[in-house]
This record gives C-alpha cells, sequence and structure tokens, in this order.
C-alpha cells in the first residue's frame, strides 16, 4: 500500500510540473515581443530597436563634407533627400573598421533626427521576448553607459542594445 | 541582376535586399502577394522573385503558385524560418527555399549562384 501511495505521489508531482510547465509555455508566447536590427561593428554586436530603423542600404554613397567633425562620415542621397551619415566607430570610440571593407547605412530616427549610420554589417532582423533583453550592467565603458539601453545574448553572443534617441540627442547636443 | 523582394515585415525585406545590393543586384521590395504582382506586371526587368514564407492572407508558397499559374516562369526562391526540406517536398518545382537567419549573408549568394546556373545563367 505504502508503495502504491509514493508510486502516487511521484505521479502527481510529475503532473504538477507538467501543467506548471505548460502554464510557463502559454506565459512565454504572451509575452511582449521587441524587434531588434542587429548588426557588427568591429568584433563586437550592438542592435537598434527596429521601430528606429527606416531603411538597410548597402553600397550607399557617401559624399565627404569638408570641415565636418570625425564623428560625421559625409551625407548620401536617399531618393532626392541628403542626409547625413554618422560613424558610430567614432561616437562610441571604437576602432575604425579596415578601409574597403564592405559596410551598411542604417537610416535611424530618433530624437527629431534622421540619419545615416555606418555599420560594419547587418547580422540580422529579429524578434525576441522583452524578457530577454536585460539591464546594461555598471561595468559598461564611460562611451557607452548613457546611450545602451539594454543587454541580450544572440547566437551565444552578447548583444548590446544601442538607445539611439540618447545617441541622436547626445550627438545633436555636441557631446559626439 | 533585378530581384523583386516579398516580405511583410518590412526590415526583414530591407535586409534582404541590402545583402542582395550589396552582391551588386538592384532590388525591388514588395510587402505582400497582391503588391509583388502588380510590381512584376510593371517592371519587366524583373529577373527573380525572392520571397519569405510566412505572410499573412497569401504565403510564399501561395505567391509562387500563383505566379506559375499565371504563366510566371521566374526563378523563384523561398525564405523560411523553418525547416526548407519539408517546404521543398510541400511544393518541388520552388528553384530553392533558404532558412532566413543571421547567416543569410553568406548562404543567399551561394544559392543564387546555383539557381541560375540551372536556367544556364552566370549572374
Amino acid at each position: 500500500m505504502s508503495d502504491m501511495t509514493a508510486a502516487t505521489e511521484v505521479t502527481l508531482d510529475e503532473v504538477i510540473t507538467q501543467r506548471r510547465d505548460a502554464r510557463k509555455e502559454i506565459v512565454d508566447v504572451d509575452q511582449a515581443m521587441v524587434k531588434l536590427v542587429i548588426f557588427e561593428l568591429g568584433r563586437d554586436w550592438f542592435a537598434f530597436r527596429g521601430e528606429c530603423i527606416q531603411e538597410i542600404l548597402a553600397n550607399a554613397d557617401v559624399f565627404f563634407v569638408p570641415g565636418c567633425p570625425p564623428s560625421l562620415e559625409g551625407v548620401i542621397n536617399v531618393r532626392g533627400d541628403i542626409e547625413s551619415v554618422i560613424r558610430l566607430h567614432t561616437l562610441l570610440q571604437l576602432p575604425d573598421s579596415p578601409v574597403g571593407k564592405a559596410s551598411f547605412v542604417l537610416l535611424g530616427r530618433g530624437a527629431g533626427m534622421l540619419s545615416g549610420i555606418r555599420v560594419d554589417r547587418v547580422v540580422d532582423v529579429v524578434d525576441v521576448p522583452q524578457s530577454q533583453v536585460q539591464a546594461p550592467p555598471a561595468t559598461l565603458p564611460d562611451a557607452l553607459r548613457t546611450v545602451v539601453s539594454g543587454v541580450l545574448r544572440f547566437q551565444q553572443r552578447p548583444v548590446t542594445v544601442l538607445d539611439l534617441d540618447v545617441l541622436f540627442a547626445d550627438y545633436a547636443r555636441g557631446l559626439g | 541582376m533585378r530581384i523583386l523582394v516579398v516580405d511583410d515585415d518590412s526590415l526583414s525585406g530591407e535586409l534582404t535586399g541590402a545583402v542582395l545590393e550589396g552582391m551588386g543586384h538592384s532590388t525591388v521590395l514588395a510587402e505582400n502577394g497582391i503588391e509583388a504582382t502588380e510590381k512584376l506586371n510593371a517592371d519587366a526587368a524583373i529577373e527573380m522573385v525572392i520571397s519569405d514564407m510566412n505572410m499573412p492572407m497569401v504565403s510564399g508558397i501561395d505567391l509562387f503558385r500563383e505566379l506559375r499559374e499565371q504563366g510566371c516562369q521566374l526563378p523563384f526562391i523561398l525564405l523560411t524560418g523553418d525547416e526548407p526540406a519539408a517546404l521543398l517536398a510541400q511544393e518541388p518545382r520552388l528553384d530553392a527555399c533558404v532558412i532566413k537567419d543571421y547567416d543569410l549573408a553568406d548562404s543567399l549568394p551561394k544559392v543564387i549562384a546555383e539557381v541560375m546556373s540551372g536556367y544556364g545563367s552566370a549572374s
């Protein structure tokens, strides 16, 4: 009889565990998602929230503007509209990519400003659960501290999520 | 080569387009099957269609079947987040089916080259 009771207890435990797991799965499906444009700068992966990015441009001809600051690469013509191209490497105090390496320009909007943003490679556009984006660690370098809104892991690599509103607002204030 | 990219997720379509433009192709973007059909009818220079599978109303496979029914014989590559083999079994006439993931920039050029060699072109 006691053996039967033990067997029943084990079965009940299993059922409870299965139900808890099943409930967890349902919660996972319902949780808020966030779209991220993940890109590479040097050896690091970063991301902007998808709603901030309007276009992904390859082979964009960037025209140098004499006298512009180091963080401004130049301007591009996007179907007749002239937009600036910001060199994100410089803003984040990362080493420049090798000359001649293929790269992309993200056309982003933040803090009331529209501009191109030079990145090395666009890795992916993904929808991830909001819960996967963790708060930024306290150990971030000074150049990143104010502009990082979160971190996550994607394809076993750390991805730093940047706040384009803060980045552009800092840039417009001349802090870039 | 001029390629029609069909994706209801405009940023994903932008990414696919940017990968293709990085290869030297020009792209036309459409956000659904109806817009894709309109763009194909309006632009005779389009030589290939690359479409996402999971789209509302008209899926990538449905779009492919509709185009073939209309007599459009352009090479057609399906992008999916699912298992490609199952989709190819479902529609064997597809020229290729590619997983749409972070590896797309590497996988897509190879698949396009294979598909175009099957059509007797190296572009």
